[in-house]
């Protein structure tokens, strides 16, 4: 099974996790911000609308305590029991401009007080306001307020809600009433019946200026369900609007929450009544302010999602950018440049790091200095031993008497090869020096080349270096292999045999041969092969002194910037170009 | 992270906070839009109940819809120049929405087109236009209820001569319900409606012709009035003419006609709900602005009031305004 994909570069495992994580605190804010806003906004309407509702109450009951008082007043009043004792009595009619004189005052000293109505025993108009007129003949037990008040005991003041007054001409308000029965003091018998009512504008200013969020109202009902006070109360009246008076009745808790109405009731009693007051407020203004909140809460996340997503890439910069230097660098180095730039600002486990590092390729560098000089050293005492093996006086004479006797006899062929293998063991052996003049190399490639023309016949060459080019040295033997080269892989085998051509020269400073062959050529994947060190298990073929060696000698002595370059083409032949400073003297560099 | 991913992420988050931005802002807005709104109502003479309610009404659901609201029109219901005059100013406000009770239902065409044109809504409430060029109309359907007070007036009179008194008949309110009402007569042959008087926009006239009319026709036994104006003249005219056996039957209710009520002058009356009218025409006008509009047509419906119902709380709360 495969394994689901796991970011491995450090940025993107930092801003990953950065963005997962601040994701989830987006989601997090979010769901508990709108909870707790939602339930913050809801609590705190409920709190205000309290707060709000007791004070309206108490303002209400205190109205309606102060109608109370001016209600006990008219109870008291002498003239008012005198004359609703015995209305028939002779100064009657005395008493009754006495008390009309004072209730005709009273609305006068308090504007609470719309008007009263005063009724004898047998419920007769005794008292009207002097602006009013009393329909003839009507039956004031029909109204509502008086029907009310008989659930009362007698002398209680009864309290009845809104109520359109029928009984006067054209004047017809909707009015609140206090009424109560007149008693004897003495025998406690009724004996009428006073009706104060309230002014309905003094509640209107009471409650219509309050609001709860933008569109929430009050209302009052009384004890049966009945609107006693609304802001739109003719829209209740007209059947547009409703509410949930029932419930409100019924209910024992403070709140009730109507969401299919949008509606959050708020319960109060008013003092000194049996009216309750509920406080509307709309849920979908607290949902609005909870969302509003809500959406500053996103703003706020986002805005700290986007610094924080900034800071996590500038974070993983910070460390990642350091790391893909060193990155670069070790590049640099495994592609063999041990001079790489190591000096690199970051993070102090990453800038240690790198001075190890450092340090380390300054230690290889160091180390394969010291294997080239050490290289260098075994191959000149291995030379060196050789040359001491052969005796070269010995072989010398040995050739001059081959001579001799070719010459006596007259063998030239013999005569010319001696020569030419004398002078072939003269350079190779050249007492023991490594660099030698180009003179002296040529002559050692011309002599290998008479010798090899006697064993091959179809062998060709030509020999052209510059005169300019002869006084300058160069290391030894490095003509000679290239030619041995081109002789067993490029003609040897050529049914046709073929021509080899060495050309020196010096340009631009520099010392140039060129060893050119038309013998086989190489395959290109022959020729991109050709510098690569033998290996070890391979027999060494027949000739082979490998061209690596002589790349990596000419570097040795002079560096990468001279060397050797090699073109070949199958059955065209092949043409190797070597480029060596031109200099004198014994020293490489 | 490639600089590319990088500025995208930043440009999606940027967009992210300029798109919550604007609905924090748009969320403002909901609660906060306001519509203009010009009311032309067909009369404002004082004592005329059921302006001064639509107009109450009209103002509660200005103040509950978020309606900026310009009340406007004629003197009176036979203004016609007066009210093109109320009209054009309005126009020329350049309000979102026109409410408007049409005086006349062929000359008022021609300035609510041009309202129209002007991508002004049009709310018309209580009488229409010729041509059906409204978003909504709000109105009591006059035929329907003039044909129920046809028909109870039917029932009760049997036999006997009608006169009709109206209003203003260039208005669609008077002609629907002469309509309705002659048609329910239609059902009681033994009924002779002998005659329709336009008395304009006065109680006085309305009082003058009406009297006039008792005084020379000592055969007519049944009167319909077509709104509260007429209406208040016929009971002027018939309680001074102390005729007995008079059926008369009217549209809406005033303080007048509710003690006519009373005393019996008026046998029974087709109670409006002009406060229902005017709210509900605001509610349509601040819908229409706000494209929530449903309905073209709202019906506010009629309460048939006779002395025998007119002590119940229900029909109180409709006759009785609140004021």
């Amino acid at each position: 099974m495969k394994k689901a994909r796991v970011p491995k570069r450090i940025s993107t495992i930092i801003i990953l996790c950065f963005s997962l994580f601040m994701i989830a605190i987006l989601i997090i804010m979010s769901v508990l911000s709108y909870y707790y806003s939602y339930e913050s906004m809801r609590e705190r309407t409920i709190a205000d609308t309290e707060v709000i509702l007791s004070q309206v109450g108490k303002n209400i009951g205190r109205y309606i305590s102060n109608i109370e008082s001016i209600s006990e007043i008219i109870n008291a009043n002498q003239d008012v029991l005198t004359y609703l004792k015995d209305p028939d009595a002779e100064n009657a009619g005395l008493t009754r401009t006495n008390f009309s004189n004072f209730l005709n005052y009273l609305p006068q000293i308090d504007a609470n007080i719309v008007s009263i109505f005063i009724f004898d025993r047998e419920n007769r108009p005794v008292y009207v306001p002097a602006n009013l007129r009393m329909k003839k003949n009507y039956d004031i037990t029909q109204d509502k307020w008086y029907q009310n008040m008989e659930n009362y005991k007698a002398g209680q003041p009864a309290l009845t809600g809104t109520q359109v007054r029928v009984m006067t001409e054209k004047e017809n308000p909707w009015v609140l009433s206090l009424a109560q029965r007149i008693l004897n003091t003495a025998t406690g018998e009724v004996i009428g019946t006073q009706l104060v009512e309230l002014n309905y504008s003094v509640i209107d200013d009471i409650l219509n200026d309050i609001s709860l969020g933008t569109r929430g109202y009050i209302f009052v009902i009384d004890s049966e369900g009945q609107m006693v006070y609304h802001p739109q109360l003719q829209l209740i009246y007209s059947g547009l609007k409703t509410e949930e008076t029932a419930q409100v009745l019924s209910t024992q808790s403070t709140t009730l929450e109507f969401p299919e109405q949008n509606k959050l009731y708020s319960i109060s009693d008013i003092p000194n009544t049996e009216f309750k007051m509920v406080g509307v407020s709309y849920l979908d203004e607290i949902v609005a302010s909870a969302r509003e909140m809500i959406t500053l809460y996103i703003i706020f996340t986002l805005v700290m999602v986007l610094a924080a997503f900034i800071g996590a890439v500038k974070i993983a910069e910070y460390i990642t950018r350091p790391l893909s230097r060193l990155e670069l660098a070790v590049n640099e180095v495994e592609a063999g440049n041990l001079d790489a730039d190591f000096a690199i600002q970051g993070t102090e486990e990453i800038e240690k790091f790198a001075g190890s590092l450092s340090a380390m390729t300054g230690n290889v560098k160091q180390l394969m200095k010291q294997i080239v000089v050490d290289q260098e050293m075994i191959r000149t005492s291995e030379l060196k031993a050789l040359q001491s093996q052969i005796n070269p006086h010995f072989l010398y004479n040995t050739l001059d008497s081959i001579v001799w006797i070719a010459e006596e006899t007259g063998n030239e062929k013999i005569k010319e090869i001696t020569v030419a293998l004398a002078n072939y063991f003269r350079i190779v052996l050249s007492a023991g020096k490594d660099i030698i003049s180009v003179q002296e190399e040529v002559e050692h490639v011309r002599s290998y080349l008479v010798i090899q023309k006697m064993r091959y016949e179809t062998l060709d060459y030509h020999i052209e270096v510059e005169e300019a080019a002869l006084p300058f040295t160069m290391p030894k033997l490095l003509l000679q292999p290239i030619v041995e080269n081109a002789i067993y892989h490029g003609i040897k085998n050529e049914p046709d045999g073929g021509t080899i051509s060495i050309r020196g020269f010096v340009e631009d400073g520099k010392l140039i041969f060129i060893i050119s062959d038309n013998g086989r050529g190489m395959r290109p994947h022959e020729l991109k092969h050709i510098f690569e060190p033998r290996r070890k298990n391979r027999p060494i073929r027949h000739g082979g002194v490998a061209m690596h060696n002589i790349k990596e000698r000419i570097d040795l002595y002079y560096g990468p910037e001279y060397g050797m370059r090699v073109e070949s083409e199958y059955h065209r032949g092949t043409r190797v170009t070597i480029t060596l400073p031109a200099r004198k003297g014994k020293e490489p560099r | 992270m490639s600089r590319k991913v990088f500025y995208t992420v930043i440009a999606f988050l940027l967009a992210g906070i300029f798109v919550t931005f604007g609905i924090f802002l748009f969320q403002r807005d909901m609660t906060a839009g306001k519509v203009d709104a010009a009311l032309i109502v067909k009369s404002r003479q004082s004592g005329f109940e059921f302006w001064e309610q639509l107009e109450k009404g009209a103002e509660e659901g200005a103040k509950e819809f978020g309606v900026d609201l310009k009340v406007d029109g004629a003197l009176s219901e036979d203004d016609t120049e007066g009210q093109i005059a109320a009209v054009q100013r309005a126009i020329a406000e350049g309000p979102d929405v026109l409410i408007l009770a049409a005086v006349d239902q062929d000359a008022l065409l021609p300035y609510a087109k041009e309202a129209k044109e002007k991508g002004i809504k049009l709310i018309l409430v209580d009488s229409g236009l010729r041509e059906p060029v409204e978003d909504c109309f709000v109105k009591t359907d006059n035929y329907e209820a003039a044909n129920y007070v046809g028909d109870v007036m039917g029932r009760e009179m049997r036999a006997g001569k009608v006169v009709i008194v109206s209003h203003a008949r260039q208005t669609t309110t008077a002609q629907q319900r002469i309509a309705g009402f002659e048609r329910a007569i239609l059902n009681y042959p033994e009924i002779e409606i002998i005659g329709v008087y336009d008395t304009g926009d006065s109680t006085r006239r309305s009082y003058e012709t009406t009297a006039k009319l008792l005084q020379e026709n000592s055969d007519i036994t049944g009167i319909f009035a077509t709104n509260q104006i007429s209406a208040e003249g016929v009971s002027q005219a018939i309680e001074e003419a102390e005729r007995s056996g008079i059926y008369f039957y009217a549209f809406d209710h005033s303080a007048a006609q509710n003690e006519a009520l009373e005393k019996g002058i008026v046998n029974g009356f087709a109670a409006q709900n002009a406060f229902n009218m005017g709210y509900t025409a605001v509610k349509a006008a601040a819908e229409a602005s706000r494209g929530t509009l449903r309905e073209n047509v709202i019906d506010t419906g009629f309460t048939f009031a006779t002395r025998e119902n007119m002590r119940e709380e229900e029909i109180q709360k409709l006759i009785y305004p609140f004021v």
